[in-house]
């Protein structure tokens, strides 16, 4: 069936400011890129010029207000003294870094590591042309964490980066990649946080993972940025054959957050976990696209995000599941559940099903709920206060997702952060 | 002898609807003591149960109820909770991702702040510790072994997935914990099959031997529990009032006869 749409001018989200070769040239020479580097950030420039902006008539956006964005005067702010971050990585273990494993900053890869960069950053996994803020991420790139593990490597301890960005800072731009050859294991758990500044900032990042046969890789992203930060992040990883990613977000800050989080799963027998964790509250935006794509047989993925909201803040989730043609004996699942703690909150959960292959099996489930009386009722019987017993359920929503976590000391940090949000 | 706990007069409706269930209801219980309350389907047992825990649904529209000089029904649930009087459900309520022990920890724990909150003016004092982690796991497991369940069963989400049995386990384990001064079990033999019903009776009956205080309140249909749980007064309600009472042979003579003599004629 067509569908019709009225013949307007769809209006642009956001309106980009004067970016030009100049002003990106200017921007590559003062972090003294490698020739190179440049080069790929004008190419991230040709395309960004010639991606649309969103705007309202595309599906992925059309829920978003984003009508206070000032993204032209940010982008035409932009200097390398204004999107400077502070990103600590822990330590590699030294019998890890001289059987070949890679964990260094972005600016380190760049000088020792050009061929690995060359080979996977932004070239097989995340694309310029996937998303409008993947093309503006390339442009600017600066700091990042790249974790290359080579084949049959198994790192046991996590290994962790946080990622600051000071109050005044106008954008950040930080990349993570992860290349995990065949059998290598390892874990790596981010933290991004601000503290909330006087004027508008945008954060765009970009993540790519890429698993070889058999690997196996935990991924935990924390997004805490402050109030004032427009964040979009474009997230994908590649699932080789037999391979095991268990992929976990949580989020509390920003004041607005646009994510596109994709698993492709390429190779048969492969599967990906992936769960989400999010708590908006005030007048905080949270957006998460995620998509599951089956593309190789027998391959398994089973998401499940869960967020509360409370005063006016909106959620909205949008999950597909494709299966392309040949994804015979896929296994897929996607559940949405959602907390609704205030009347004028508002949560979206929208599912979706794609499926051009005849012997599957996928599911999905999606739910927006209050907290009801009877729990409440319960707990109270216990001589438990209705704050407190309020304070129980809420965590209690969240808490089989956070149990997913492996690192006690994440866990403890999302509930707490989320303990602040109750109030 | 002092009023301990008496109901005077209770006259319950179903809130926002003009559905009376009790009409009239009166019980005097002192410390120590072990009543059964017995009745036929819709005579008012469950409502009972939650009006005397404060539950939103059911609204008292006369009476008092008194509980160690004050009327309860001035009292939110949890103040009443903290008070001493303890509800064992009928149908227990699963809170997901609340674990056994993470719940009664914050239970004990509310007891604790609000019996400080009481010596300082109405506030919780900041320094206010709540249970030490070893005193309490060592009176979890006691509870736990009594009840003959397994220690992983603390770790396990409150009712979420319990089987009928565990379910009421986990009320007595409660019990155990919380350590009330009137415990009210509403209708506990449901669901249970002879050897969880065992299991749950040797723990009330267990908990009343250490603290002979505790009075015991067992709202049923059937005499069955009553083989366990023994009484020394067994009232029967019908249509929202206590219309006899007596020793524990009123409950054999129950089970014997039903409760048709006892019905209005007009009723029968």
């Amino acid at each position: 069936m067509a569908v019709v749409h009225p013949v307007l001018k769809p209006a642009p989200v956001v309106k980009a400011g004067p970016l030009t070769r100049e002003s990106v040239s200017a921007y590559s020479a003062a972090l003294s890129d490698p020739t190179w580097m440049l080069e790929r950030r004008m190419e991230a420039l040709r395309v960004f010029r010639d991606t649309p902006a969103p705007n309202r008539h595309d599906e992925l956006w059309r829920r978003v207000d984003l009508s206070t964005f000032k993204l032209d005067q940010i982008l035409s702010g932009i200097t390398p003294n204004n999107t400077v971050l502070d990103v600590h990585r822990s330590g590699l273990p030294d019998d890890m870094a001289q059987q070949g494993v890679i964990f260094a900053s972005l600016e380190t890869a760049i000088e020792r590591y050009p061929r690995l960069l060359d080979e996977w950053m932004m070239t097989q996994c995340v694309k310029l042309t996937d998303a409008y803020y993947a093309a503006l991420h390339a442009i600017f790139v600066r700091y990042g964490t790249v974790l290359y593990v080579p084949a049959g490597i198994r790192l046991d301890e996590p290994l962790r980066t946080t990622i600051r960005m000071a109050a005044d800072q106008l954008a950040g731009f930080n990349h993570t990649l992860i290349v995990l050859e065949k059998g290598a294991k390892a874990t790596l758990i981010e933290d991004f946080a601000s503290p909330t500044g006087p004027h508008q900032a945008m954060y765009s990042g970009v993540v790519e993972i890429i698993l070889g046969e058999g690997a196996e890789l935990d991924y935990v992203s924390i997004q805490d940025w402050g109030r004032n930060v427009y964040n979009f992040t474009t997230e994908r990883a590649k699932v080789g054959k037999e391979a095991t990613l268990h992929w976990v977000i949580g989020g509390v800050g920003s004041k607005f957050t646009k994510s596109l989080i994709e698993a492709d799963l390429v190779g048969p027998r492969g599967t990906a976990l992936l769960s989400g964790v999010y708590f908006a509250d005030a007048k905080q935006q949270l957006h998460y696209d995620t998509q599951q794509n089956h593309i190789a047989e027998a391959c398994k993925s089973d998401l499940l995000y869960k967020a509360a909201l409370r005063d006016e803040a909106r959620t909205v989730w949008r999950g597909n599941i494709r299966v392309f043609p040949g994804a015979q004996k896929t296994d897929a699942y996607q559940a949405n559940r959602n907390l609704q703690l205030s009347k004028r909150s508002r949560a979206d959960s929208i599912p979706g099903l794609e499926i051009e292959a005849d012997d599957v099996r996928c599911t999905h489930g999606s739910t927006v709920g209050t907290i009801e009386d009877e729990p409440m009722f319960y707990l109270r019987s216990r001589g438990i206060p209705t704050n407190e017993a309020y304070r129980l359920i809420v965590e209690g929503f969240f808490a089989p997702v956070i149990e997913r976590i492996p690192l006690e000391e994440t866990r403890n940090r999302l509930i707490e952060e989320i303990g602040k949000k109750i109030g | 002898m002092e009023t301990w706990f008496e109901i005077r007069d209770l006259h319950v409706k179903i809130a926002d609807t003009d559905r009376e269930i009790l009409k009239g209801l009166s019980l005097k219980i002192n410390p120590g003591e072990i009543h059964a309350i017995m009745g036929p389907n819709g005579s008012g047992k469950s409502t009972l149960a939650y009006a005397l825990m404060g539950h939103p649904g059911y609204e008292v529209t006369s009476g008092e109820v008194i509980f160690k000089g004050q009327n309860i029904l001035e009292m939110e649930a949890d103040e009443r909770s903290r008070a001493g009087i303890f509800l064992a459900f009928q149908y227990p309520v699963a809170i997901p991702g609340v674990t056994v022990a993470n719940f009664l920890r914050t239970a004990i724990n509310a007891r604790i702040k609000a019996e400080a909150a009481a010596k300082n003016g109405g506030v919780v004092p900041h320094d206010v510790k709540g249970v030490p982690i070893p005193v309490f796991t060592k009176q979890l497991r006691e509870a736990l072994q009594m009840l003959k369940v397994d220690n992983s069963f603390a770790g396990r989400y409150l009712n979420d997935g319990f089987s009928g049995g565990e379910k009421k386990r986990a009320e007595i384990l409660q019990m155990a914990m919380l350590k009330p001064e009137l415990a009210i079990l509403d209708e506990t033999d449901s669901g249970l099959d002879i050897d969880a019903l065992r299991i749950v009776s040797e723990g009330v009956n267990t908990l009343h031997r250490d603290n002979p205080h505790m009075a015991v309140l067992v709202i049923t249909h059937y005499q069955r529990l009553l083989n366990y749980i023994k009484p020394q007064f067994v009232h029967v309600l019908i249509d929202g009032r206590i219309v006899e009472s007596g020793g524990p042979e009123l409950a054999l003579h129950l089970e014997e006869k039903g409760y048709d003599w006892l019905k209005e004629p007009e009723l029968v």
